[in-house]
């Protein structure tokens, strides 16, 4: 049996082509290892190749056994949890939607709305789940290319009015996390300059979406901080090379420092530096003392806490004072949840989210596949920043904000978006050890050898 | 002395796992490492080793990554903390078994 008759008895027995590709390239490397030493022995090179096929073992038999371990992976639990979720939102909506039906607030469209709205994430979703991550590393530019134009054509659009504009400004920061990941592994193994050129990447991108007309919004500062934590995760995991420790070491305290020089900025000189608006200046001072504002930017925080004051663990049934709160579909979901269901209900959906997001992490992390450890960390970081910030917010403690929970707020860009970096999730953990990580393409790697030879 | 297969096979994860507790390395190296330091007692085959490494891959016992060593592109393993806990129970149920084979054997003697 020679080296390709070998391979190709091996490969035949694993039904997935991709990990076909993973192995055979594992087991062709360790043919020419072996090979090697047979020639330090003095044997030809005939004998040396036949000697290490023979030293493999059955082909059939590895073969075999690796299919078992190389198949497409499906998280049941966290598929099952997601569905859950997701009628646990449609109803929410559904509720709210009646209740303020009455009151005349919002048309009696909207739960279909969810529905649908729902529906087309989950189709997005499942989409992605379904296709090779990898995709986006091969077509990364004209996919950035896209996204910049996209940005500037749509952000200047004369049709958009305020809202409109408002939410895609906001739909576009998000957006840009998992590209930014996949840019992070383009630039692997370049030290210290590769990190730098993230960071120079993330500098641009901000400037870019400010000067295309984005406001800033609580969705860009968490898409930056998103940004910096996958930055660090890929300095920990060393895919820059060069002094990881110091690397991660400098970008955790510039995740700390950044947004404490924005604090103090805010507090201590009324942001002066920060170019902010007077409401979102007014709206950090009322983090901080919101019983200080109490009849104006203070009053939705006063008003969840206040009903927060009053909830039982069974709810009453009805929505309550929050019904009062300008678009509580979109930013109070849970704090409804709380008075119609009772507080028992609502921890139970917050254990659930933050069991499924924590999960997502942890197979982000445990990828062995670069690519997929990026993608993976990125998408799940940027969920729990904004389900920590909403969590926060309904409760009285945090920034009122206008930020969507995946799962539970109303809208389309919300629903998409977060199905989608769901789906690239569920992806990531769907192909761990299936799809190899992506090689430069030969041009690259001509030019990298004439770099090095200093042509 | 040729020492029955069956004997080998059931360590074979911990001896891996212990080799890699030491340092990052790639197949070909394990299966040397281990033949030079068993005095060519275990002689593991490719077709043991890889299904091996792959299934504890997939359990998160270990992580690989490739790096260029030699001018080759290499696949390295790296052992995870899920890995440390695991050959660590490993080793102490080999030492409990070991210890209970060696006073049966003994016994009287």
């Amino acid at each position: 049996m020679n080296r390709t008759e070998y391979l190709k008895s091996l490969t035949e027995q694993i039904r997935n082509k991709h990990a076909r590709t993973l192995v055979a390239e594992e087991i062709t490397a360790h043919i020419e290892d072996q090979k090697e030493a047979f020639l330090l022995d003095g044997k030809s090179d005939e004998e040396a190749e036949a000697l290490a096929v023979k030293e493999m073992g059955n082909p059939v038999d590895a073969g075999l056994q690796l299919d078992k371990i190389h198949r497409p992976k499906t998280d049941v639990w966290m598929l099952g949890a997601m569905l859950i979720l997701t009628l646990i939102g449609i109803i929410m909506q559904s509720i709210i939607c009646r209740q303020y039906n009455d009151n005349g607030y919002i048309q009696s469209t909207y739960h279909m709305k969810t529905i649908w709205y729902n529906a087309i994430g989950l189709f997005v979703m499942a989409a992605v789940y379904f296709a090779d991550y990898r995709l986006l590393y091969r077509y990364i530019w004209l996919i950035y290319g896209a996204y910049l134009a996209g940005s500037f054509l749509f952000l200047h659009s004369p049709v958009l009015d305020y809202t409109r504009h408002l939410l895609l400004g906001q739909s576009v920061s998000i957006l840009f996390v998992p590209l930014f990941a996949v840019f992070c592994y383009r630039l692997r193994g370049q030290k210290a300059k590769g990190l730098l050129k993230a960071l120079g990447l993330l500098c641009f991108n901000t400037l870019f979406l400010l000067l295309a007309g984005t406001y800033h919004s609580a969705e860009m500062a968490l898409s930056i901080m998103a940004c910096l934590l996958t930055l660090c995760a890929a300095s920990f995991r060393g895919i820059f090379g060069g002094r990881k420790k110091l690397q991660t070491g400098v970008l955790l305290a510039s995740i700390i420092g950044i947004p404490a020089l924005f604090l103090g900025d805010v507090l201590l000189f009324q942001a002066r530096f920060l170019h902010l608006a007077e409401y979102q200046i007014r709206r950090i001072q009322v983090m901080f003392n919101p019983a200080a504002f109490a009849s104006e930017a203070g009053y939705q925080t006063m008003l969840v806490r206040e009903q927060l004051q009053g909830a039982s663990l069974i709810g009453g049934g009805t929505i309550g004072k929050v019904g009062e709160l300008a678009g509580a579909w979109c930013d109070y979901v849970l704090i409804c949840l709380t008075a119609y269901f009772g507080l028992i209900v609502t921890f139970l959906v917050i254990g659930i989210i933050a069991a499924y997001f924590m999960r997502a992490l942890h197979v982000s992390l445990m990828q062995s596949s670069r690519l997929g450890f990026l993608l993976g960390v990125s998408c799940s970081v940027i969920l729990i920043l904004k389900s920590i910030v909403y969590v926060t917010m309904n409760f009285g403690l945090g920034l009122t904000v206008s930020i969507d929970m995946p799962f539970l707020t109303f809208g389309l860009h919300c629903a998409v978006i977060n199905f989608l970096f769901m789906g690239i999730i569920l992806s990531v953990y769907r192909n761990t050890n299936l799809l190899p990580e992506p090689k430069e393409m030969p041009w690259q790697i001509r030019l990298r050898i004439e770099r090095a030879a200093g042509k | 002395m040729a020492i029955d297969k069956s004997l080998v096979s059931g360590s074979t994860t911990m001896l891996l796992l212990k080799l890699l507790s030491e340092k990052d390395m790639y197949g070909y190296e394990m299966i040397e490492e281990l033949r030079s330091r068993s005095e060519n007692v275990f002689s593991l085959k490719a077709g043991t080793l890889y299904p091996l490494l792959h299934g504890m891959e997939d359990k998160g016992l270990l992580t690989c990554y490739e790096q260029e060593a030699q001018g080759k592109v290499r696949k390295y393993y790296s052992i995870t903390g899920k890995g440390r806990k695991e050959l660590q129970e490993r080793k102490n149920s080999w030492q409990e078994y070991s210890h209970a084979v060696a006073s049966v054997l003994c016994y009287g003697v």
